[in-house]
């Protein structure tokens, strides 16, 4: 079967019509099949697993080594057409079925188990939070079961065994010519070690201050929008307590 | 040299008069030659003396100490029974030019609110930056306090919300910290009781963290804040809890603040400010159950409460002794102490209060900040500070009784008084007597530290006056010195030279003591026999007592010897020479 075979060497299932490969070769050899077929479908073969180079080599010297091997007929109609790509029936089956869900992760919908965080905890992370209690008795409700489930969900990642696994804390560059490039040598502070100066001759250093004060960025604290006076007092920024109110909810 | 001022050591005259009373009964004078007994005292019973007033000073501070948290002998019997134990956190306001994660200045404290960048009120967008220059008093705090320095270390946050905490998080280190595993020594001289000998107390580790803004109280609703102080460098140390008395306690903050001060890494004290102290107290009885909590490897301990906002070292002392009183109250009723945070006041000393109690327990959650890289010291920036690390209190101490024979109060005195600035003065002063090929400075140490701590301390505390080094230029007073010990100026000269140049002379001590005929010239053998003879002929009466050599001869011979001395020329009088011409004259 004649088709657009791509050139030998490297081919992936990017090359097939319709996708921009960088391999994609900028003519197509005066054998190749039209784009009428190509548009209906009639695609080259790439069979999802074997380098393509295989193919191309001995395309035309007899049966395929897939075929030797596989001992499939690729003109077998079992093969699933997904768009471009053709994939083998047992392939097929088994992405036909989710294997995992995130699901498992989550509490089942029909737990009748207690509610892991009491109402008591909840009021205090919410104050730790500084966010406002809740509304209703409905809305309480909607909030334990979501900690609860969230809970569930965080215990069972906490199944994975982590022993001497350092936790990750940001996606940084940790190699080592970047943790140098980091390091505070001691060219670094050099500037600001010339700023002190010796007194007697003990040893003692005092830092100089400096004589002119930095001024600031020339950015007006104040200047948070609207309403700038009444955020004064003075040169101050200021704070009103409020009285407790008489009857704390909880 | 016969009346020593203890200037330095603000001793009461109460005390001074109960403890040290003249030999003779009746007589209240506190000389060590007291005029109305003439009780010949040389220098050696003047050290023995002065020794003996230190210790009972020291006495009956330790005893009022003790007293006011205990007055009874029940209570002070009691206390036998349990051990105290405390370990004590330090914030210190780091020295350095820029702020912890702001270029913003650390030095503007004028106007309120003027130094600031965005990120100091956590305007929404602003991220921190690093600045480097705070790690040069951080790392000579550290290295000071005898830490081990980590190559790597990370920043966290620790949240609670707080007016003056723009962001809702301090960022500290509290999982990661760069400098562990340090000591601090304390001795009889920091001011333990003898009973405790040499403390070692471990630095559990050592910490970079940011400053909160400033409150202040406008009104009984309003505060003000000042939010130039927040995202300052602050240092904290954090101790085991090995100390076990109010006085080690008080002693431990002292000593850290000295030794921040000597290596410039935190310059303003704690009555300024610029150094908090955190106090946990707990006790256990010494026989019976230990107690089942524990911190950082130290066991055994009973439950412990924290004391907040303490502001000097005497309060240390105070809280750590109410509040020590307070658990033994309640344990040995049969109740539990419960972990609470307690502040104390000046207003009430004997007794903590209750800031927050458990239910009120803030959880920090602590989090690694996620914003900020690791911070990675290079291991010859640590080798350099810990080769230039600027002496520390001890090491100046061993200096002055090793290199200039001092003793040990007298050294502590010369660094404790004016801001190390004292001390400068003497070296300037005993490197000017000592010739420079030769380095023994031992010969003048103690004779110029005399000069420095005694007679012009002497001469500061009578006209109240504060000292500087202006005052008596150098030069002047090791011209002066120098005079004295070649023998040209007697002591009483001497001493009348130095409250001329007290007052303002600014000329070479040379022209002065020449101008005022200062300068000893001795006196031949014919001068004393003529003084001999005018004080014998204008006393006949007590020239007849003495040459009948009855029992108050002695006394009246004395009394012959003071007429020529006053007579004479005082700058000029040798007393021992006078005597000895007067006794050969009326007594051949």
């Amino acid at each position: 079967m004649v088709g657009l075979v791509g050139t030998p060497g490297f081919c992936t299932c990017l090359d097939a019509p319709g996708f921009k490969g960088r391999n994609r070769q900028p003519e197509a050899p005066k054998d190749a099949v039209s784009l009428r077929s190509r548009l209906l479908g009639h695609a080259p073969l790439v069979s999802i697993g074997i380098q393509h180079d295989h193919d191309t080599m001995f395309q035309k010297t007899g049966p395929s080594i897939r075929r030797i091997i596989w001992g499939t007929n690729i003109k077998d109609s079992n093969y699933v057409q997904r768009g471009p790509v053709q994939i083998k029936p047992e392939i097929e089956a088994m992405l036909a079925q989710p294997s995992w869900s995130v699901r498992s992760l989550l509490p089942p919908e029909s737990s009748t188990t207690d509610p892991r965080v009491s109402r008591e905890q909840l009021h205090h992370l919410l104050k730790l939070s500084a966010l406002p209690r809740p509304k209703s008795k409905a809305e309480e409700t909607k909030m334990l079961q979501t900690l609860d489930s969230q809970i569930h969900f965080v215990k069972e990642m906490q199944k994975i065994d982590t022993t001497n696994v350092e936790p990750l804390i940001a996606i940084r560059d940790e190699t080592a010519e970047y943790v140098d490039e980091q390091k505070i040598t001691l060219e670094t502070l050099r500037p600001y070690l010339e700023q002190e100066e010796k007194v007697g001759t003990n040893g003692t250093v005092r830092r100089r201050k400096p004589t002119k004060m930095i001024a600031s960025s020339g950015w007006d604290p104040f200047e948070l929008g609207d309403g700038k006076e009444t955020r004064k007092k003075g040169k101050f920024f200021f704070v009103r307590k409020e009285k407790a109110p008489e009857n704390t909810s909880g | 040299m016969l009346r020593r001022w203890y200037c330095h050591r603000f001793v009461s005259t109460a005390r001074l008069y109960t403890s040290s009373l003249c030999a003779q009964r009746k007589c209240f004078s506190t000389s060590t030659h007291c005029r109305f007994h003439a009780t010949a005292v040389d220098e050696a019973e003047v050290a023995p003396l002065r020794k003996q007033l230190k210790d009972a000073a020291r006495a009956s501070r330790h005893q009022q100490v003790s007293d006011t948290n205990g007055k009874d002998q029940l209570r002070r019997e009691r206390l036998k029974d349990w051990e105290l134990t405390v370990g004590i956190e330090i914030h210190a306001q780091l020295n350095t030019s820029s702020k912890l994660f702001s270029r913003a200045s650390a030095d503007w404290t004028d106007v309120p609110n003027a130094a600031l960048w965005p990120f100091d009120m956590a305007v929404p967008g602003s991220q921190p930056l690093f600045q480097p220059p705070v790690l040069i008093p951080a790392l000579r705090a550290a290295i000071a306090l005898d830490c081990d320095i980590r190559p790597r270390s990370k920043f966290d946050r620790k949240h609670y919300f707080y007016h003056d905490q723009p962001a809702g998080y301090q960022i500290t280190q509290y999982y990661e910290p760069f400098a562990v595993n340090g000591r601090v020594t304390l001795t009889q001289q920091d001011g333990l009781a003898p009973e405790e000998g040499t403390l070692h107390i471990g630095i559990k580790q050592v910490q970079l963290e940011q400053d909160t803004a400033r409150t202040q109280q406008h009104d009984e609703e309003t505060s003000l804040i000042d939010f130039n102080r927040s995202g300052h460098a602050l240092v904290e140390i954090i101790s085991l809890p090995q100390l076990h008395s109010p006085q080690a306690a008080a002693a431990y903050v002292r000593k850290v603040q000295s030794i921040l001060y000597a290596v410039d890494a935190a310059t303003t004290g704690m009555e300024l400010g610029g150094l908090r102290a955190d106090v946990n107290v707990s006790v256990r009885r010494f026989d019976g159950a230990t107690g089942n909590h524990s911190y950082s490897g130290v066991t055994g301990l009973g439950q412990r409460t924290e004391i907040k906002n303490l502001s000097s070292f005497k309060s240390v002392e105070d809280a750590v002794c109410a509040e020590r009183d307070r658990q033994i109250d309640i344990l040995e009723a049969g109740g539990k102490i419960e972990g609470e945070t307690r502040g104390w006041s000046l207003s009430n000393p004997g007794a903590t209060r209750r800031l927050r109690g458990k239910e009120g327990e803030v959880d920090y959650r602590y989090m690694p900040d996620p914003d900020i890289l690791p911070l990675h010291i290079d291991n010859d920036l640590v080798a350099h500070f810990r080769s230039t690390l600027p002496p520390v209190p001890d090491q100046l101490l061993d200096m002055l009784r090793l290199s200039y024979g001092l003793t040990a109060d007298d050294a502590g005195a010369l660094l404790n008084l004016d801001n190390g600035t004292r001390l400068l003065y003497y070296q300037d002063v005993v490197s000017r007597l000592t010739p420079s090929s030769n380095n023994n400075k031992t010969a003048f140490g103690v004779h110029v530290g005399n000069w420095i701590l005694h007679e012009l301390g002497a001469l500061l505390t009578t006209t109240e006056t504060e000292w500087h080094p202006d005052l008596i230029h150098a030069q002047q007073m090791s011209d002066l010195i120098s005079l004295q010990l070649k023998g040209q100026l007697t002591g009483p000269s001497a001493k009348k030279l130095l409250r001329i140049l007290f007052a303002g002379e600014k000329e070479p001590v040379s022209v002065i003591a020449e101008r005022e005929n200062l300068l000893f010239q001795s006196m031949n053998d014919q001068e004393y026999v003529e003084l001999a003879n005018r004080v014998i002929q204008d006393h006949p009466k007590e020239v007849e007592i003495v040459q009948k050599n009855s029992k108050q001869a002695q006394g009246k011979l004395k009394f012959l010897l003071g007429q020529m001395m006053r007579h004479g020329d005082r700058n000029r009088m040798e007393a021992q020479r006078a005597e000895k011409t007067l006794r050969s004259i009326l007594m051949p």
